[in-house]
């Protein structure tokens, strides 16, 4: 009798052709730099990557842009390499969980493969998603030294640009002055636009701070609320699950979170205390694409909505698919320099790419990409250019 | 000289759509049924008859599912929400149904989403448990066997079983489940004494209680009785023990004995899951994917099971319905399990007469016990298209 084999290989073959798994062969880290001026540099524009590069048997590559530092290859490699390029499951508990941006590599290949860009074989659920700049002013962290009519006028630039919302930092050593400045805000941009504050948890330390006490962050939420912001983010510490419950139970505004956890399993206790009313895991952070698909999943069964904390340039790639799969309200642009805008700070990335444009952004929305894979047409040529080590 | 921006225009958008796949829509979706020759002496327990469900597409492709979806339903719900639109958007898609109809109504659509996956593993040339998170390339079986006569097996004499039990450790399979259904309920426990004999010790028994599909529903000491004397045998474990809506019943047994409790075949949607995982109501929970909601919906279930630390064994089928449920088993990463349901034959003689509409020499590879994830794209079957029409029922 003829075995299962043999028969596909000689019967079927050339109707259609046989699912043989796909092997990864090898992965690369290295950065690429971009030259620009002393001054774009002064400016913030981003001119670096780190990339991964995953190669394939199929002859395909894939690449992110949300790399890692070489000396770290060594153990992604050892996940990877030999390894059946579809089996992301089984590659995030081999340790690929802790390393969500290779991740992004594997999903461009995977795209680049079946022709398609990523976000439709995990769902499709929208082909644009509308975004949201966090602007960070350089200087000092805590953004003290910056106006309320410089933030103001920087949400009047945005809004101008087309976009719908701006999220700043709320650092300020006196809390309420944060609340002061969406004051000064919605009056200068009305009431179609979303301002957004982000606490951080405990990144004020840079500032020399403390994580607020519950009450501290019930005045600035309900400050904030009074003035029309949509979110208050991560109040609290990460590791408390209970506060944050507390104050969306107490106050309208919504009480977001979740850009520091990794695995779906914080995310599973974030809904079992009912921690954030928005759940954001970070689209490499949080173990990838396909984690950030999970905790979606995970989310729904809880009608707790889901948005990504965000990136930015090449870098976003990956983020936006993920957004577009699950058909997220927003997507965050991150850390945008005022006065720069995303394409002006992210334009020397061009040069890595075959199209006149980054990602297509339309009235404030970005597009799907029509590209396969995570949807950048990436010049190989230019790659190797710039390639640094 | 040539600006970047006016010489990228000019040339690489153009290149750009080239490479880029045109976005597959839907054109059509159509619903019929095959019968199969029975060369004029139908075996009882073999699959003769099959409704089709078949997703057209402007890529060429066809997917197909072998799980129905009645006329009414497709062409005033189905069809107005998928005519013309994007393939891929199965999310969408889900929802859209769902709002139109309701939790209760996602099982009626199910052929439509198998089928849709069947196209879009078709359009990109692989099975669709690779997209999903491609975790394993079998999934060991277990058969479920329902014995011909009295319903509640109470007319099928324990050796009848014992010797069926043996045929399937004999043929590589590693597990079956019978009926709890028999009137007097330790009369099962009896039983499976008697299988367990007859197999020895590395063999997997599963007792089906199936909710109130009995007639009856067992009071609380009754469970627990049966479950003590299953574990005394050794069992795997006990599904379904009281109404499939009681979140708490199960709960308290499975806290009480060592035995699995399982259950969750009826659940539809995330949601329902949810109320059980939430509630502690199973050991195991088992979403059914042609009820749950789909392939899709089968998948998030299973991820949603994970965050609770809890296997999610599907529920199963019998015939060529089985190749979209394989693809979700060999996505989920807590699902080693995928039930077979038939009468006392082996899985392979009883979908034999499927062969005759498909191109391989098997419908579902089988090898060790294990059924394989096809390697062939979609939902796994290479179907001769001219053997569908053949066998088309007309009218």
């Amino acid at each position: 009798m003829v075995s299962r084999r043999s028969f596909l290989s000689t019967a079927l073959g050339p109707v259609l052709a046989a699912a043989k798994p796909v092997r990864i062969t090898d992965v690369g880290f290295y950065d690429i730099v971009i030259p620009i001026s002393k001054e774009e540099a002064e400016a913030d524009v981003h001119h670096r990557w780190p990339v991964v590069e995953v190669h394939t048997d199929a002859g395909v590559r894939g690449y992110s842009f949300a790399g890692y530092a070489a000396e770290h290859l060594p153990v992604v490699r050892r996940i990877l390499v030999g390894k059946d390029l579809f089996a992301v499951e089984d590659h995030l508990k081999a340790g690929l969980q802790r390393w969500g941006g290779a991740e992004h590599a594997l999903w461009d290949a995977i795209g680049r493969i079946a022709k398609q860009p990523v976000y439709k074989l995990l769902g499709g659920s929208a082909n644009r998603v509308k975004a949201y700049l966090t602007c960070v002013w350089k200087g000092n962290s805590d953004q003290s030294h910056v106006s309320y009519r410089e933030q103001a006028e920087m949400a009047l630039r945005i809004q101008k640009a087309g976009f719908k919302g701006m999220k700043i930092r709320a650092w300020r050593p006196n809390p309420l002055d944060d609340a002061d400045a969406c004051n000064e805000i919605r009056a200068a941009v009305g009431s179609n636009f979303d301002i957004m504050f982000d606490r951080t948890a405990h990144a004020p330390q840079a500032a020399g701070q403390g994580v607020w006490d519950y009450d501290t962050g019930l005045r600035v939420a309900r400050a904030l609320q009074r003035h029309g912001a949509l979110w208050l983010e991560e109040p609290y510490a990460r590791d408390d699950y209970e506060s944050p419950a507390r104050l969306a139970a107490a106050v309208d505004i919504l009480i977001t979170g979740g850009e520091g956890y990794n695995g779906i399993e914080p995310y599973h206790r974030c809904l079992l205390h009912r921690t954030y009313d928005v759940l954001q895991p970070d689209g490499a952070g949080c173990g990838g694409i396909f984690s950030c698909r999970k905790v979606s999943f995970l989310a729904e069964a809880r009608h707790v909505p889901v948005i990504l904390h965000g990136s930015m340039s090449l870098r976003l790639a990956g983020w936006l698919q993920a957004s577009l799969a699950i058909g997220c309200e927003w997507q965050e642009v991150a850390l945008v320099t005022p006065p720069l805008l995303p394409e002006q700070q992210w334009a020397p990335g061009l040069k890595v790419l075959r199209t006149p444009y980054m990602y297509r952004i339309e009235d404030g929305y970005i597009l799907a990409p029509e590209h396969p894979g995570l949807g950048l047409d990436i010049n190989e040529d230019a790659l190797r250019e710039y390639r640094r080590g | 000289m040539l600006d970047r921006r006016g010489f990228l225009a000019a040339l690489a958008a153009p290149l750009a759509m080239l490479r880029a796949q045109p976005r597959v829509r839907i054109t059509n979706v159509e619903s019929f049924h095959v019968r199969l020759p029975d060369g004029g002496q139908p075996d009882p327990e073999k699959i003769y008859s099959y409704p089709v469900t078949r997703v057209h597409t402007d890529a060429g492709v066809i997917g197909t599912s072998f799980i129905g979806c009645p006329q009414d339903i497709l062409q005033n719900w189905v069809k107005p929400v998928l005519g013309g639109d994007d393939l891929f958007a199965v999310d969408r898609h889900l929802r859209r149904l769902q709002m139109q109809r309701g939790e209760s109504g996602v099982q009626i659509w199910s052929g439509v989403e198998h089928g849709m996956w069947d196209a879009i593993g078709r359009v990109i040339g692989r099975p669709v448990a690779h997209i999903l998170g491609g975790v394993r390339d079998r999934l060991r079986v277990y058969r479920t066997c329902v014995f011909p006569g009295k319903q509640d097996q109470s007319d099928v004499v324990y050796e009848t079983q014992a010797a069926y039990a043996l045929r399937l450790k004999n043929a590589g399979f590693a597990a079956m489940k019978v009926r709890a259904w028999r009137p007097r309920p330790m009369d099962d426990v009896d039983m499976v004494g008697v299988v367990r004999k007859a197999v020895g010790p590395g063999f997997y028994i599963m007792l089906d209680r199936t909710a109130v599909r009995p007639g009856w529903v067992w009071d609380y000491p009754t469970a627990l009785q049966v479950a003590r004397g299953l574990e005394k045998h050794n069992a795997y474990w006990l599904e379904e023990p009281f109404d499939g809506n009681d979140l708490d019943g199960p709960a308290r047994l499975a806290s009480e004995v060592d035995i699995y409790i399982t259950g969750g075949e009826l659940g539809k949607t995330l949601f329902h899951f949810h109320h059980f995982l939430r509630n502690k109501t199973y050991d195991i929970v088992q979403p059914d994917t042609r009820i749950c909601g789909g392939i899709w919906v089968a998948k998030k279930i299973s991820v949603l099971a994970e965050s609770f630390g809890v296997p999610c064994v599907q529920h199963g089928t019998g015939g060529l319905a089985l190749a979209g449920y394989i693809q979700a088993g060999c996505a989920m990463t807590n699902c080693p399990w995928q039930e077979i349901i038939g009468g006392p034959n082996l899985p392979q003689e009883q979908w034999s007469p499927a062969l005759k509409l498909l191109r391989t020499p098997y419908v579902f590879p089988i090898e060790d016990g294990h059924v394989l994830l096809p390697e062939h794209p979609g939902i796994g079957l290479d179907i001769n298209e001219d053997a569908l029409k053949e066998y088309r029922v007309r009218g």
